[in-house]
This record gives structure tokens, C-alpha cells and sequence, in this order.
């Protein structure tokens, strides 16, 4: 079976699955993946030619962000709401392929991510990302339940994530325009401390 | 009175369909300059050049803000600062050429608009970190209003210099700076061939081409509440320009429970309390940050001005008497 048929036959199971609220006709439809990796022009030209023969019609939408610390470089690959583990079984080489391109998965120092989502993939966050300085400092899953400190540059940012929810409850900032902006909980919403430089950003 | 705000947002409702050949990329990109938060939201099939675009974009805008900012030590814009009191002072053409288009705004606008303002704006400090912590005495101020003129700027376009006519005068470019720079970075997306996207700096964005390559862009004007999402009216947008906005809930400080916020009077040396939000919208960024000011100082005086024909429409609001429309292509949807 050529993959692009595995896809569309293995889609109609998948999507009467998943992610609820719409009917998911499309193979292609809904789909992220992100890469965690420190060659991301290498990783985007092959996301690129990944992403044109899945020949897919629509937004996609591509964020990147830089980390400043140690991470785990690794690809996560989910279509049509179901984690798509390519590193088990034949299916999805052209996944195998950008691993084995991109040496992944490993640990890297500062590494980027590169994240794709097809148009459709949004509502509610999955986790929030915290950016200091236009790096990723942290991120934290939205199930969990918990207050963090952020040393920021004149001072310290608190914010709390609960209910899949994220507000900033405390900021050494002037003019508090961070903490006005009160519970963000969708993906693409974000807070944003401009004297201490940090960002909140829901994913 | 229920203190509402009203600020500028785009909209970013997806109608569901698309009628696309192929993938659009959508990439959005931010960073912190200028004292606010600048973002680029681009469209394109190619994602390289996208992201190239992007980059030299956010880079441009981050060079401006070294030559013409006045809280970086050593930009261009100090260094008038220190020295014009004392000679002409060399400078670059890209400075010389805004500092020319700031003084014909100040003509076209009766010296409302006016970067020699930065003595008035040093003092109140509502843009840094040390605000003042209380009303300053009106003698100070008014002393300081007698060093804001724009004739006491001298430019000798010969030899690229500048020179002030009085001592202790400073200028002040954040009312024009900002919008130079997002006009610049229209250019360089531009010249790197991207033609769909839109490039915000705080609430002021320039809109060029479709929403994802494919739809009119819609800015929406909200009355935020913590509550209810109460849109008060849609701006369709059908041609590459610049939505600009004033409002005295961007940055202000409250002293003893008064609000003072950034928009300063340069005849009174105060925040002008005319309105409480004005809304332009023009073909070019510059003109719309100036622009958008003078509205917010005249409300409906503004109609009068020689500038007037830069505008494509204006929107101002003073919460207490009223509202301003100037709509002569009925862009605004209630």
C-alpha cells in the first residue's frame, strides 16, 4: 500500500476519533508537527517537501522559537488528533528520513523548534510556552496545576497555570499591562511583559 | 463612568473555506523593540523566503531603533541631543530626511506635532522605568514648553547637519520613529517578494495584500472588557495601508488617581485630554503615527487640516461627549 492511500484509509479510523467538536473528512486536514532540533534550515526544507506531498490545501501555519538550555531534540507527529509514532514500523519513512537527516533524537544544547500545524489545528492550548528574551526559558503542559517564578530582567514575573489556563499574577514591571491581560487559554494567545521581556505564549 | 478601553485589534477568524491551490504558509514572528511589541504575520508558498523576509524585516526595525531611539545612549538621536545645543551636528541622510519630514508635519499641523517635545516628555518620564512620582510644578513646565518649537531645529541639507537654535531643547522622535519603522519594514517584506502580511507594532499595524493570500484583512474595534468581547465596529480593509491608532490607556501613570498618559499637548506640556482613543488610517505608517495624534488633540477640529487629504478615514472617541466618523469609503462595519 502506497502511504498516501495508508493515510486517507488509516484517517477515516483516526479522524471518527478525534478532537470532538468537527467532522474530520480530510486525511490531511488537521495535522502538527514539531521539531526540536539545532539544524532547523536543513529541517525546514525537508518539512517543506514532507509537507508538499502530503498535498495539502490550506494555512499552514509555522512558528519557531529558540531554547536557551539543554534540550531533548525529537519530532512528534500527530495527524488528525492521533500521535503517529513513526519510529516503530515502516509507515511514514519520510518521518524516519528527517530523523535520520537530522540525527534525532539526541540531546542538544540551545536547539530550535520548528513547528507546523495545518490551519484547523487550534482551540484550546495544549501547554503554554514562557520566552525570556525571545528565548523559550520553559514550558508547561496546560493540564498542570502550578505557580512559577520568572527571573526577569528588573525583577521577578509570577504566573500561575491552572484549568488549562494561564494568567500572570504578580510582575516588578511599571506599568502591569502583563497582568491586565488577564487568563489567556487558546492556542496563539499570548501575555506580554515588555520592560522585563518576557512572553507567555499558549500553545 | 465605566472605564472602558478601546483599542485596535485584527482579527484573526478564519472563514472556513479556503480557495487554494496548494499549502500557504503562515509564519508570525515578535520581538520586543521600540518599547513595544513588534509582530509580523506573513503569507507565502515559500516558506524560505518567508522566513528570510521576516527576519530582515524584525532586523530593520531593531537598526532603526539604534539610530533614532533616545533611550539608547549612543544612537544617532542622543547624539543630536548632546550636541546640536553647541554645533551642527553630521548626520546620516536617513535621519536628516525624517528629521525634514518631521518639521513639515509640524508645519502641516500647526506645531500640534513637534519632536522638539523631548525636554517635556524627559521630565514627565512616562515612557521609562523612573515616571514622576507627582504632578510637576507648572512653573517647570511651562519653562519647559518654551524650549519646544520646531523653527529652532536648523538643517543645512548641504552638509547633512542639524543644529539647535535653543539651549536645553531636545527632540524626541517616539511620535514619528515607530512609524518610519514599520514603513521600512513594509519595504524590505516588499522587496523580498512577499506581498501578503501584516506588520504590527503595538496596537499600530500596515496591512498589505490579502489575510492568508486570500481574504480581505478586517481590524476590529473593541471595547475590551474582562468579560464580554463587545466589538464596536469592523475596519474592512482593501488596500495596503496603515490602521493607527492613540489612546490614553497605552502607557500612562495614575497620581492621586488621576490617569496621565503619553499623548503631550507640546502648547500645554500635558496630556491632552480631547478624546480618549483616535483611530487613522493612511497609506503610510509615518503619517498615520502622526496623524492619529493630531486627531486625538482636535476630535472633530481635525477635518480642517492641510494634512486632511493623507487620510483615508478617522475615528475618534471621547467617552464623554461623543464620537468623530470621517468614512468617505464606508470602510467601518457596525
Amino acid at each position: 500500500m502506497n502511504r498516501r492511500k495508508f493515510l486517507s484509509s488509516s484517517a477515516l479510523v483516526i479522524g471518527s476519533l478525534s478532537l470532538g467538536n468537527r467532522v474530520i473528512a480530510d486525511s490531511n486536514e488537521n495535522f502538527k508537527l514539531e521539531i526540536l532540533t539545532d539544524k532547523p534550515d536543513i529541517a525546514i526544507k525537508l518539512v517543506d517537501e514532507f509537507i508538499q506531498e502530503l498535498s495539502y490545501s490550506g494555512i499552514v501555519k509555522f512558528r519557531e522559537y529558540e531554547f536557551s538550555n539543554e534540550a531533548f531534540g525529537d519530532i512528534v507527529y500527530i495527524n488528525n488528533g492521533k500521535l503517529i509514532d513513526f519510529k516503530s514500523g515502516e509507515t511514514h519513512k519520510e518521518l524516519q528520513e528527517i530523523s535520520n537527516e537530522l540525527k534525532l533524537p539526541r540531546k542538544i544544547i540551545n536547539p530550535v523548534k520548528l513547528s507546523f500545524s495545518s490551519g484547523s489545528f487550534t482551540g484550546r492550548a495544549q501547554k503554554f510556552i514562557v520566552l525570556k528574551n525571545g528565548l523559550v526559558i520553559d514550558e508547561i503542559l496546560s493540564s498542570e496545576s502550578t505557580i512559577r517564578k520568572i527571573e526577569a530582567e528588573s525583577g521577578l514575573n509570577i504566573i500561575e497555570v491552572k484549568n488549562n489556563t494561564v494568567k500572570m499574577i504578580s510582575s516588578s514591571c511599571t506599568h502591569k499591562n502583563c497582568i491586565k491581560s488577564g487568563v489567556i487559554q487558546n492556542a496563539g494567545d499570548e501575555i506580554i511583559c515588555i520592560p522585563n521581556k518576557i512572553r507567555i505564549v499558549a500553545a | 463612568m465605566k472605564a472602558v478601553k478601546l483599542y485596535l485589534l485584527v482579527l484573526f477568524i478564519f472563514t472556513s473555506h479556503h480557495n487554494l491551490s496548494a499549502q500557504v504558509y503562515e509564519m508570525e514572528a515578535s520581538k520586543t523593540l521600540m518599547g513595544t511589541e513588534f509582530k509580523i504575520i506573513g503569507y507565502d508558498e515559500d516558506i524560505e523566503l518567508l522566513k528570510r523576509a521576516i527576519y530582515f524585516s524584525l532586523k530593520e526595525v531593531e537598526r532603526i531603533e539604534q539610530v533614532m531611539s533616545i533611550y539608547i545612549p549612543d544612537s544617532e538621536a542622543s547624539i543630536i541631543n548632546m550636541n546640536a545645543t553647541y554645533e551642527p551636528v553630521t548626520v546620516s541622510i536617513e535621519m536628516f530626511n525624517l528629521l525634514k519630514r518631521s518639521i513639515k508635519y509640524s508645519e502641516m499641523t500647526g506645531g500640534l506635532f513637534d519632536i522638539t517635545i523631548g525636554a517635556v516628555t524627559e521630565h514627565w518620564g512616562i515612557n521609562t522605568r523612573n515616571p514622576v512620582s507627582h504632578v510637576p510644578d507648572q512653573n517647570i513646565i511651562d519653562s519647559l514648553v518654551s524650549l519646544t518649537d520646531f523653527k529652532n531645529i536648523l538643517l543645512d541639507e548641504d552638509n547633512s547637519t542639524v543644529r539647535f537654535l535653543q539651549h536645553g531643547m531636545k527632540i524626541d522622535l517616539g511620535g514619528i520613529a515607530k512609524g518610519y519603522a514599520i514603513d521600512r519594514a513594509v519595504n524590505v517584506m516588499h522587496e523580498n517578494g512577499i506581498e501578503n502580511f501584516l506588520i504590527s507594532g503595538g496596537g499600530d499595524v500596515y496591512l498589505s495584500g490579502l489575510k492568508a493570500g486570500s481574504e480581505s484583512w478586517t481590524v476590529g474595534m473593541k471595547y475590551p472588557d474582562s468579560e464580554i468581547d463587545s466589538l464596536m465596529a469592523l475596519l474592512v480593509i482593501n488596500q495596503n495601508c496603515a490602521v493607527i491608532s492613540s489612546g490614553d490607556y497605552e502607557r500612562y501613570i495614575v497620581i492621586n488617581g488621576i490617569k496621565y498618559h503619553h499623548i503631550f499637548n507640546p502648547n500645554t506640556g500635558f496630556p491632552d485630554v480631547t478624546s480618549n482613543s483616535a483611530t487613522v488610517v493612511t497609506s503610510t505608517a509615518e503619517a498615520g503615527v502622526v496623524l492619529s495624534k493630531i486627531l486625538f488633540m482636535l476630535g472633530e477640529k481635525f477635518a480642517s487640516g492641510s494634512y486632511f487629504d493623507l487620510v483615508k478615514f478617522a475615528y475618534s472617541l471621547n467617552l464623554g461627549s461623543g464620537e468623530y466618523v470621517y468614512d468617505p469609503d464606508g470602510k467601518m462595519r457596525r
